[in-house]
């Protein structure tokens, strides 16, 4: 349900775009506010006309059926507003949610670089405040229509059944209200977006603040952040301080209570004169103070509208940001004989958005990996290992240059059969909130639980979930703080295991595993990675030293390449890697 | 069943009586008695107008009807209603100016409330808590509660209006009066009975709200996993559960409280209905004049506008209260980490720590991490703990900085229990690099510079230098100044640690944990890093955690931890020597890490740590 932002050029077409899936219901509601108004309008007239027929004549004899009359259309009116507003709200809710799942779908195929710059607080503030307030536009948006349909039924009632010259008096003070409304829109309009910022940024600074918890305790900066939430909270208090005064100054009503005012001492001298009947009078009262509802409403309404639109725009902004990720591909489905043979052709990649801007972190890398090979890139912290891995799996793109598999470019392939034909064990685990055989179903959420208990035996999960009293059923908590960092990594491993994936990448995922842990993964890899194109990043020299290739990285560029024994002797960046005092004679001797 | 909602319902600390939450919530309001008492007032003023303006309409009817009608008063009950007019309005705008003055304070005072109140949370609690539902109570809960209070105001000057309004309609006509009268407390009655029905719907709306957010974030913080597993299309429908729930939730919410004004205008519809009938008879049998009629009916409306507001009030309160059963939630949760009342100031530690007998269970459900663990470290010495994954080690430091509460036992520093210091002072003490780096969204200088904002420029660049990040902020393109993102999600696993331990030095603590502070380093780094901390390591007490036995060969002790438990205790050599865990342990990892691997030799001699 991910959207298409191209066709749409502006937060209110995409509005309408929303808004038009539901034609029926804004059908419905608009035929409901017709009655609805229609109804209510009746009601002052008829009251009018049974004090004027009846108790002023003082004849009972249609009383009791004007009466039935009366309380039919009261209650009709109380049905069909109830009705309406439900309807009216079953319209903004729906629209809520296709619009919540259409961001959430959309975000989930954002490019990582849009990723990167996104805020989760706000985020999530758009997710929940944002698309409410849009909710509440939609659903009284109809109390938006609804009060100028009863003005003019009102005005039109005025001249038909009462009299013109009560009309006439009313006209300025319409002008003037609508003026009145204007002035009050335009005013409030920036409140009303500042509304949906502050509020982001209350929860912004939240988030951060919770998800570092622990780093806030360690190092007492509980005042620093209390100092940092609070300026976020100011902001929010005062930008609804500003949009109080705005609604205290552009009080619509002054004027409704005006005309009613008016309108009333005219009366008084036109019944004076007998040319206004005393039911008239009552009547024209009773009309024009069933405007004040409606004026409460539209006073309301005007808010919320002009916050929704706020909201529309902030989330098409976020919307349109970046572009989904291309998904289309020459290949449509994934080669039965592939092998694996991965080769980087002067790939050159920077992050940020005018990537040329930037300093590259990798510049006109080319290497090959030849099938069932198992290749260690080394280099040292920050020299770009993370990011060859992440290009390769086309969480980015690169700006320059070709990366291939079995001759053909990665670009040809489906997106989601590539990265799924790929495992990637992460250097920074990410666990969900769910059980341990969830977490590690991920990949593969119908595999069967024997399936999955075999994997985690392989990737030494076992070991530790036995000790659990609810085993595989443990809740891991956010982010799987509820594990030790080596036990966290394990079920990563076994995440990535259970995808059975062609090519296999390991990113440092044992750096929180002990050396007799880490020797039994590695056994039990050895039948894992058996036919299949392994990549491993790591600092461990055991594993370095027994790839069939090694690829050593510095700054970006590829150094060197070449297996142990070359390297040992030609490369002074490879024999670094194994710490700073070796020296090339000890290593002679040894080796 | 998605998965989101089922692991991620909350459960509730506990229930909440009405009286309870009626009386607390009133605690809250009570700063802010002056603004309700104004707004009370307004309203006062400008219904007792609006309860005028038909006395002067029956005025002018009767005066009208009346043969020889007097102008001067006709005009003058025209020009009265028109002023009468003008105060209402006056009225509504300085309500609305005094709701500003006291609505976004009351809703300022709860947030920061809310806040100081997670402030104070252990680690035990965020465990528990997931953090877009948190967000959700301090962010949504807040504000929806917040918008609430305006109920209670309007309540107050509605009461006085629909007592003043009565009293009106009793001078009118007693008969019809208490006949309109017979109607209210059946009103009451049924709202009353709606609240409860409106409590248990809002409070479903406001869990799918939490849940929301919490899947937002999952969904997001766990985005590169997704995608690498090509997983989006799964994760989304898991989410459409969620949104289904919300919508759900939210209709029910909307079609309950809605209800209520179309049952109140109905019921109002009928007693009208009524009075005019009764009306037009006692017209008809001369008991009564038709403008008291007319001004009857017109009272009928204004007599039940308040009285709705006074009804609804139960339903739309109890719908708010859901809210703040949610905010009382954290307010009440109390921290598992507890200081004694009787507290030490302490000002520099020395850092001789010592364990006696900790007991310690993360979910107090008799899974032990700690049972009567023993150690003790002395002053100024560097301490070394290996062990396999999931032995403890990251648990000891959880205690030690009272991130977690221990069940038995005692931890001491300097021969004070920790929990008889102030906790802030004595976190002072202590600084830790985490296994889990965790860095704040902002450049890398604000980072490094977070446990001690005024540092000098000077100790700053001995931080950094000290941990061999010099080079790293050089070759970024926006040196200090670089902006590592959420979380650090914009720079390398090891330049994330890297900034980590320098912010840890740069406090200059007494006492230095490591935990797997240069896992994610590389080797040539982490050499260099080791050759400085022998410097700065030389004044403190520290306690290193490390896989990579190479980091650790110089400590003064090494302890073998395995469950929990001390397994072998001694230096380098001695350990070696004992030929127990350790030597395998050292053994296995020196087969794995070393180039220049040589038997474990039984001398004395130093083996070079390369
Ligand atoms: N999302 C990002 N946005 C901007 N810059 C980034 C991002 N991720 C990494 N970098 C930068 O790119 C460079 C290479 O990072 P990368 O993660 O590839 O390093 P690495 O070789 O994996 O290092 P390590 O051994 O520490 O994991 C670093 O200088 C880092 O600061
Ligand atoms: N927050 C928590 N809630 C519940 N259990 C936890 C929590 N943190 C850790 N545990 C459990 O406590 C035990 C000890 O964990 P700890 O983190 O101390 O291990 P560790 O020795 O640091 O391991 P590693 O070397 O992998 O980091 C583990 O079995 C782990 O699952
Ligand atoms: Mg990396
Ligand atoms: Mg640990």
């Amino acid at each position: 349900m991910s959207l298409d932002i191209k066709q749409i050029s502006s937060y209110k077409k995409w509005f309408l775009y929303h808004l038009v899936k539901q034609k029926f219901l804004v059908l419905c509601v608009l035929v409901g506010i017709i009655s609805v108004t229609s109804l209510r309008v009746i009601i002052p007239i008829v009251i009018g006309y049974i004090i004027d027929t009846t108790l002023i004549t003082r004849d009972l004899t249609n009383l009791i059926l004007l009466l039935a009359i009366t309380l039919t259309v009261y209650v009709s009116r109380n049905a069909m507003d109830y009705i309406t507003m439900m309807v009216g709200h079953y319209l903004g809710l729906k629209t809520e949610q296709n619009m919540r799942q259409e961001f959430f779908d959309t975000l989930q195929y954002k490019p990582l670089r849009y990723h990167d710059k996104a805020r989760i607080g706000d985020l999530q503030a758009l997710a929940t405040n944002d698309l409410r307030i849009i909710n509440t536009m939609i659903s009284h948006g109809a109390f938006y229509i609804y009060p100028f349909f009863q003005v003019i039924m009102a005005a039109i009632l005025l001249i038909v059944t009462l009299d013109l010259r009560l009309a006439m008096i009313c006209t300025p003070f319409i002008l003037l209200y609508i003026y009145f409304l204007l002035q009050y829109r335009r005013r409030i309009t920036p409140w009303a977006a500042g509304r949906m910022v502050t509020h982001s940024n209350v929860a912004v600074v939240l988030q951060d603040s919770i998800s570092g918890a622990a780093i806030v305790r360690s190092f007492t900066a509980e005042e620093l952040e209390r100092e940092k939430f609070h300026q976020a909270v100011i902001g929010f208090r005062d930008n609804r301080i500003g949009e109080t005064k705005v609604q205290a100054k552009f009080y619509p009503l002054l004027v409704l209570y005006l005309t009613i005012g008016a309108t009333f001492l005219a009366s008084c001298i036109f019944v004076f004169q007998d040319t206004l009947t005393i039911g008239a009078l009552t009547a024209a009262n009773l009309l024009l103070i069933t405007l004040i509802d409606p004026t409460n409403m539209i006073f309301w309404a005007t808010n919320d509208m002009m916050s929704g639109f706020a909201a529309c725009s902030r989330l098409y902004t976020s919307l349109s940001l970046e572009e989904e990720e291309q998904q289309e591909s020459y290949l449509l489905e994934w080669p039965d004989n592939f092998r694996g043979r991965i080769e980087f052709r002067d790939v050159t990649f920077a992050y940020g958005d005018d990537g040329t801007q930037n300093t590259p972190i990798l510049k006109n890398f080319s290497f090959i990996v030849e099938p069932y090979q198992r290749v260690a890139l080394v280099g040292p912290t920050g020299c770009g290992k993370t990011t060859m891995v992440k290009l390769l799996l086309r969480l980015y793109e690169p700006q320059e240059g070709t990366i291939l598999l079995d001759g053909i470019d990665i670009r040809n392939y489906p997106l989601d059969e590539l990265r799924r034909h790929i495992g990637y064990i992460e250097q920074d685990i990410y666990l969900f909130s769910r059980t341990i055989s969830e977490n590690i179903a991920f990949g593969r959420p119908n595999a069967s639980q024997e399936e999955i208990r075999a994997m985690a035996e392989l990737a030494q999960v076992n070991d530790f979930v036995q000790d659990f009293p609810e085993e595989y059923n443990t809740v891991v908590g956010e982010r799987g703080t509820r594990l030790s960092g080596g036990e966290k990594q394990r079920v990563a491993i076994a995440r990535a295991f259970l995808t059975d994936p062609e090519i296999l990448i390991l990113d440092d995922s044992v750096s929180a595993v002990d050396s007799k842990t880490e020797e039994k993964i590695t056994h039990a890899m050895e039948n894992v990675v058996k036919n299949r194109t392994t990549l491993v990043i790591t600092h461990r020299l055991h594993t370095i030293r027994t790839s069939d290739k090694i690829i050593v990285l510095k700054r970006g560029r590829i150094v060197a390449e070449g297996n142990h024994n070359d390297l040992l002797q030609s490369s002074e960046d490879y024999r670094r890697i194994f710490g700073k005092h070796l020296v090339l004679p000890e290593l002679v001797v040894r080796t | 069943m998605g998965l989101y909602i089922g692991l991620f319902s909350e459960k509730r600390e506990r229930e909440y009586s009405d009286r309870e939450l009626l009386s607390r919530y009133a605690r809250r309001i009570v700063p802010f008695k002056k603004s309700i008492t104004l707004i009370s007032l307004f309203i006062l003023i400008s219904t007792s107008a609006d309860i005028i303006i038909p006395l002067m309409v029956g005025f002018g009817v009767e005066e009208l009807e009346k043969p020889n009608r007097d102008f001067t008063l006709v005009i003058g009950v025209g020009v009265i209603y028109l002023v009468l007019s003008a105060i209402i309005w006056i009225m509504f705008s300085l309500r609305r100016r005094e709701v500003g003055n006291f609505m976004p304070y009351f809703l300022e005072n709860l947030r920061m409330d809310i806040f100081d109140k997670l402030q104070e949370q252990d680690m035990s609690f965020f465990d528990k808590h997931l953090s877009g539902s948190l967000n959700s109570r301090v962010s949504n809960d807040a504000l929806d509660f917040g918008n609430t209070t305006i109920l209670l105001a309007d309540t107050m000057g509605n009461f006085f209006v629909s007592i003043l309004t009565f009293g009106v309609l009793l001078w009118l006509n007693p008969i019809l009066a208490l006949i309109t009268l017979a109607g209210v407390p059946f009103l009451f009655l049924l709202m009353f009975s709606l609240r409860k029905l409106a409590r248990i719907v809002s409070r479903d709306y406001r869990k799918s709200i939490g849940n929301v957010n919490n899947g937002m974030v999952e969904s997001i913080e766990g985005i590169q996993v997704c995608k690498s597993y090509g997983q989006e299309a799964t994760v989304s429908e898991q989410f459409q559960e969620t949104n289904k729930e919300y919508f759900r939730t939210a209709y029910r919410l909307t079609a309950v409280t809605h209800v209520w004004r179309s049952i109140l205008e109905t019921i109002t519809a009928i007693i009208l209905v009524i009075i005019v009938y009764l009306g037009g008879q006692l017209i008809s049998q001369g008991t009564s004049s038709t403008a008291i009629i007319l001004m009857f009916i017109l009272y009928i409306q204004r007599f039940f506008r308040p009285i709705m507001v006074l009804a609804t009030f139960f339903p739309e309160l109890s719908a708010g209260m859901a809210a703040y059963e949610r905010i009382l939630d954290i307010l009440d949760s109390e921290p598992n980490v507890k200081q004694h009342s009787e507290l030490h100031d302490v000002d520099e530690l020395g850092g001789e720590i010592i364990f006696e007998n900790v007991d310690f269970s993360y979910r107090n459900d008799g899974e032990w991490v700690f049972k009567g663990f023993n150690l003790r470290i002395a002053k100024g010495e560097k301490l070394a703990i290996v062990g396999h994954t999931g032995a403890g080690k990251s648990s000891l430091v959880n205690l030690l900085a009272r991130f977690y509460e221990f069940q038995g036992g005692s931890i001491k520093i300097d021969g004070i229990d920790i929990r008889e210091m102030r906790l802030d002072l004595y976190r002072r003490n202590l600084g830790m690099v985490q296994q889990d780096v965790f860095l704040f969204s902002g450049t890398i200088e604000e980072n490094i510079r977070y446990g001690r904002r005024d540092a000098s420029e000077e100790d700053l660049w001995k931080a950094i230098r000290a941990v061999h990040a010099d080079e790293l902020i050089e070759y970024l393109h926006d040196g200090l100044k670089t902006q590592v993102g959420e979380r650090g999600g914009g720079l390398s696993a090891g330049q994330k640690q890297l900034i980590s331990f320098a912010r840890a030095l740069l406090t200059d603590p007494k006492i230095l944990i490591l935990d797997e502070a240069t896992s994610s380093v590389d080797a040539y780094t982490e050499a260099i890093i080791q050759e400085a901390l022998e410097v700065l390591l030389s004044s403190r007490t520290s306690i290193i955690i490390a896989h990579r036995l190479s980091t650790i060969l110089n400590a003064d002790r090494i302890i073998v931890m395995e469950k929990g438990q001390i397994i072998e205790e001694g230096t380098h050599e001695s350990l070696l020597v004992q030929g127990g865990k350790y030597g395998q342990l050292y053994k296995q990892y020196y087969e794995h890490q070393s180039l220049d691997w040589k038997p474990i030799k039984l001398s004395g001699e130093k083996i070079s740590n390369s």
